[in-house]
């Protein structure tokens, strides 16, 4: 090939080399602080020696001997593999099959390798220092290798292409358009996709209107209707329960004024602490959706929770330590039981009635618990609110100043808060005492990803009722069953729908967002120390010795695998294909497709064009050779067979 | 492989030499050759005067073999073709006096004239290469060549050939009208019919079989073009215009016929071009169509059948 340099003009071919060894240099340079001088100095090394071969020899030393090259250095790198200097190690590696790579001849997926490892070592370099320098790099060699994959577009097209400068220019600023497209997009999208707080397929959010949802302050005759929400505030990793468990807790509410429920004083107590509980021990890991307060949800009777700085009350509640603005993944494990055993509690706190109370309400109790004993009374009451003169509605809510008297004796109807709140009422006027509970009620399991979904519109209060020598017991008094809460079949087909996309969500959460690189490093970190110090401190070599066998059995394989793919590659039927695949792709930008039924003389023949024909011809007929006589390609046939292409 | 150059050249010769006695017969006159160098048999089904006897006498000439003819007729006896003994008044012994099928190449024209049992004795010979009269045994020519003509438009009074005995013509072809200018050569000079007995043989009959035994053992077919065949064959099978597709031995033509072909191109491997240029010749006359389907050009059905199955390469 002569090089034409002309100075208003530019051979592509040598364009593209510019620019392949710039990118390599720029990629070298980006993470030479981080490796070892050896791995720098050797790269140096194999980068002025390919300089020098390409143009001073013009000389390229044969593939077997780069890619037995490459294959000894992976090998190394399996050998010496330190997991705590993974990514440096990774790089280094890939520094040196880059200056390998180089060396060799370079085809069109030369260069594509190239720029690959190139992309790969600029990673590394964000896996080890998120410095500002990080997007500098990122922004020059993105821009540079825009600009080399459009030029290398066109050598591969014909490499003896020379172009003058000024169309040189048009095509570099041209193809700057993509990064320049891009990069912000990628940004919007890096800024919006882990932040967001809803799902990513926001169908499952309506407007945001008066919502149902969570609340610490339970407000009875403050608005006139509900609007439902299916967002989601919980998805909750375990195994399949009975519906009838599934009460999520989260606050617990007892000081009533007649129109708000609020929570008094709370004591903590130690997350050490044995609770008062018995019964089957869930295991779950929650992921919590953000939302306005500080309340750490989980199934019902929760006797812990792994969240740092997160408090435990004794009414069983935890709390974070601040608001919880983003999503936050917790452990917790709860005990499945309707009842809390506790033997003393502030019995006057939770007696306590509003002043004012309507006599009516005295009266209605009376009538209910006459001649009955504790848990009669309790069930007198919730059967007198289940009998069925109250309805349950979300909508036109009376707002009045007496909300619970014109609950039970005027509208007859109201959501879980007028139940719980009357329920729980009444039972103190009956001399039982009462708190309320806030948080979720039911949930959609969703089978693939094993998770139970809470949505927002499951929110529900419930009442428990102390019962002396049994503890606190859970009273439900709204109407409607569990299922209403839990199966996806009532919740229409959109909500199924979008439970289901839903999965895609929970997955996206678990891997992306809870992406903790300090973690992940830190688990390493142990792994390695589990590796490494049983070694030297019982068994000293006998550990170390299993460990590095095991090295090396990863290390055969890793060989193994390669070398099969090499031997692959060298195989007759590969190199066949091969060959043949390129002379059709090549027939075909001419315009010319083979039939499938037609032979290959049959198909060069039926071409017209005279010049064409001759060489296809020739490669045709020397391919057909070793093809049709089942001889192996040798490796002087195949760079004939290669020339011949060339001229095709 | 060693003498394939040289045997190519011979080939190239005897065409040559051929194709001044047979203007614009070449594709005929190459079909036929490649029939006899695979040890088959061939079907012309034309007209006459379409120079079917030309052909035949020109190949026995220019390979130096001997020649028989047999016109059939209604009447046409076994023994007529295959020879009788006599009784010798002198010798007082029965005397076998072979017929025209003792020769390397037979000429048998219109066959479908012939009755069925002169038929079958015909058919017969040509498959075993050996006719029984009288108890005794006679070993044909080794090289033995029968080209045997049907008269497509006279039907009255023929019997036509069944399917099962067309399976044992190697190919069926048909010669055609020369071309213009062809012809107006052939007007132009007269028959060559008389100069045709006088010329001089390219090659005797020991390298006529040597040619034979070359093609069959030094020609190498790939296990691909195996496949490409037996795609073939199980498509003939399958296809539904068909009662019966290729047989066996319709298979094994195609494997030979594509040999010699791609002998007669001067390769010692088989290429799919050499199966495909053939098969209109070969595969036609051996499947069998449906009753409707009969009407069907039967060429153009095996084409498209053709046309679907893939090349190895």
């Amino acid at each position: 090939m002569i090089r034409v340099n002309l100075p208003s003009s530019i051979n592509i071919e040598q364009g593209v080399k510019a620019i392949t060894y710039t990118v390599s240099l720029i990629g070298f340079s980006s993470i030479s602080g981080e490796i070892g001088l050896s791995y720098s100095l050797s790269f140096l090394c194999l980068f002025l020696l390919s300089l020098f071969f390409e143009y001073k020899r013009r000389f390229y030393l044969p593939r077997w001997v780069l890619n037995g090259l490459s294959l000894s250095v992976i090998g190394f790198t399996v050998y010496r593999l330190e997991l705590s200097e993974l990514v440096v190690q990774i790089i280094e590696t890939l520094l040196i099959l880059l200056g390998i790579k180089l060396l060799e001849e370079k085809k069109f997926r030369d260069y594509m390798q190239i720029y690959a490892i190139n992309l790969l070592l600029l990673t590394g370099l964000g896996l080890l220092s998120l410095d500002i320098i990080f997007s500098v790099y990122l922004l020059v060699l993105v821009t540079l290798l825009t600009v080399a994959t459009v030029l290398l577009t066109y050598y591969s097209e014909s490499p003896e292409l020379v172009i003058k400068r000024d169309i040189a220019l048009k095509i570099i600023l041209k193809s700057m358009y993509i990064p320049m497209l891009a990069i912000p997009l990628t940004v919007l999208m890096f800024v919006i996709l882990p932040r967001t707080q809803y799902p990513i397929f926001s169908f499952l959010n309506r407007a945001e209107k008066a919502k149902i949802g969570f609340t610490d302050n339970v407000r009875l005759g403050g608005v006139s209707g509900i609007q439902e929400d299916s967002s989601a505030i919980l998805r909750v990793n375990m195994d399949r329960i009975d519906p009838e468990h599934l009460y999520w807790r989260g606050v617990a509410l007892d000081h009533f004024d007649g129109i708000s429920w609020k929570s008094g004083t709370k004591e903590p107590i130690s997350t050490t602490k044995p609770i008062p509980v018995k019964g089957i021990r869930v295991h779950q890991t929650i992921y919590l959706e953000p939302y306005e307060n500080i309340y750490l949800f989980a199934l019902d009777k929760p006797i812990y929770v792994s969240l740092n700085r997160a408090r435990r009350y004794t009414n069983l509640t935890f709390t974070s330590f601040g608001f919880i603005e983003k999503r936050i993944r917790y452990e917790a494990i709860s005990i499945l039981s309707d009842t809390i055993m506790e033997e003393r509690i502030d019995e006057e706190r939770y007696l306590k009635l509003p002043e004012g109370l309507s006599p009516k309400i005295k009266d209605l109790v009376g009538q209910l618990i006459k001649g009955k004993g504790i848990e009669e009374g309790i069930h007198a009451i919730i059967g007198f609110l289940n009998s069925g003169s109250y309805r349950y509605s979300l909508e036109n809510l009376p707002i009045t100043k007496t909300p619970i008297e014109d609950f039970l004796f005027k509208f007859k109807y109201g959501n879980c808060e007028y139940f719980a709140s009357a329920c729980a009422i009444m039972l103190r006027v009956a001399g039982i005492p009462t708190r309320l509970i806030g948080g979720y009620k039911g949930g959609y399991y969703n089978e693939v990803g094993r998770y139970y979904l809470v949505p927002q519109k499951n929110a529900h209060v419930w009442v428990e009722a102390y019962v002396r020598g049994k503890g606190w017991v859970r009273v439900d008094p709204t109407p409607g069953s569990i299922e209403a809460f839990s199966s996806p079949i009532k919740a229409g087909y959109l909500f199924r729908m979008g439970l289901f996309l839903d999965t895609l969500n929970y997955y996206w959460l678990v891997s992306v967002i809870n992406y903790n690189l300090e973690k992940q490093l830190n688990i390493i970190h142990t792994l390695k120390m589990n590796l490494k110090i049983p070694g030297i401190k019982s068994l000293k070599g006998m550990k170390k010795g299993v460990t590095y066998g095991v090295m090396l059995i990863l290390g055969g394989v890793v060989l193994s695998i390669l070398a099969f793919f090499l031997i692959r590659a060298s195989k007759n039927d590969y190199v066949e294909k091969s060959l043949l695949t390129q002379f059709l792709q090549k027939m075909e930008k001419k315009g010319y497709k083979k039939e499938k039924s037609q032979g290959l003389e049959e198909f060069v023949l039926s071409i017209g064009e005279d010049k064409l024909n001759d060489n296809a011809l020739l490669f045709v007929k020397e391919f057909e050779k070793i093809f049709y006589q089942d001889k192996p390609f040798t490796g002087e046939e195949k760079k004939r067979l290669k020339e011949i292409l060339k001229k095709v | 492989m060693v003498n394939m150059e040289k045997s190519y050249k011979k080939i190239e010769e005897i065409t040559e030499s051929l194709s001044k006695y047979l203007q614009g017969k070449d594709r005929p006159l190459r079909l036929a050759l490649i029939c006899f160098f695979s040890r088959g048999h061939l079907l012309i089904e034309d007209l006459p005067g379409t120079g079917k006897t030309t052909l035949a006498i020109g190949i026995a000439k220019t390979l130096g073999l001997t020649f028989g003819r047999v016109q059939c007729t209604s009447d046409l006896l076994p023994t007529d073709i295959t020879g009788l003994s006599i009784y010798n008044k002198t010798s007082g012994e029965f005397e076998f006096h072979p017929g025209p099928i003792f020769n390397n190449i037979v000429l048998c024209d219109e066959i479908n004239r012939a009755t069925p049992k002169t038929q079958s004795a015909l058919l017969e010979a040509m498959g075993e290469k050996q006719v029984t009269i009288e108890g005794k045994t006679y070993k044909l020519p080794r090289l033995f060549f029968v080209i045997a003509t049907q008269n497509p438009v006279e039907q009255f009074g023929t019997f036509p050939l069944p399917e099962s005995q067309l399976d044992r013509f190697m190919m069926k072809i048909s010669i055609g009208y020369p071309s213009h200018d062809a012809e107006k050569e052939i007007l132009k000079v007269g028959s060559k019919r008389e100069e045709l007995y006088s010329i001089e043989p390219v090659m005797d009959h020991e390298e006529a079989i040597a040619i034979q035994k070359d093609i069959e053992k030094n020609i190498y077919v790939s296990d691909k073009i195996l496949n490409y065949i037996l795609a073939i064959i199980e498509a003939t099978r399958a296809n539904g215009f068909l009662t019966a597709g290729l047989s066996t031995r319709g298979a094994l033509t195609i494997v030979s016929t594509a040999k010699t072909n791609a002998y007669f191109n001067g390769r010692n491997f088989v290429i799919p071009e050499d199966i495909k240029e053939l098969f209109e010749y070969v595969i036609p006359h051996r499947v069998i169509f449906k009753e409707e389907y009969e009407s069907l050009d039967r060429k153009e059905v095996i084409r498209s059948l053709i046309e679907k199955i893939p090349t190895p390469a």
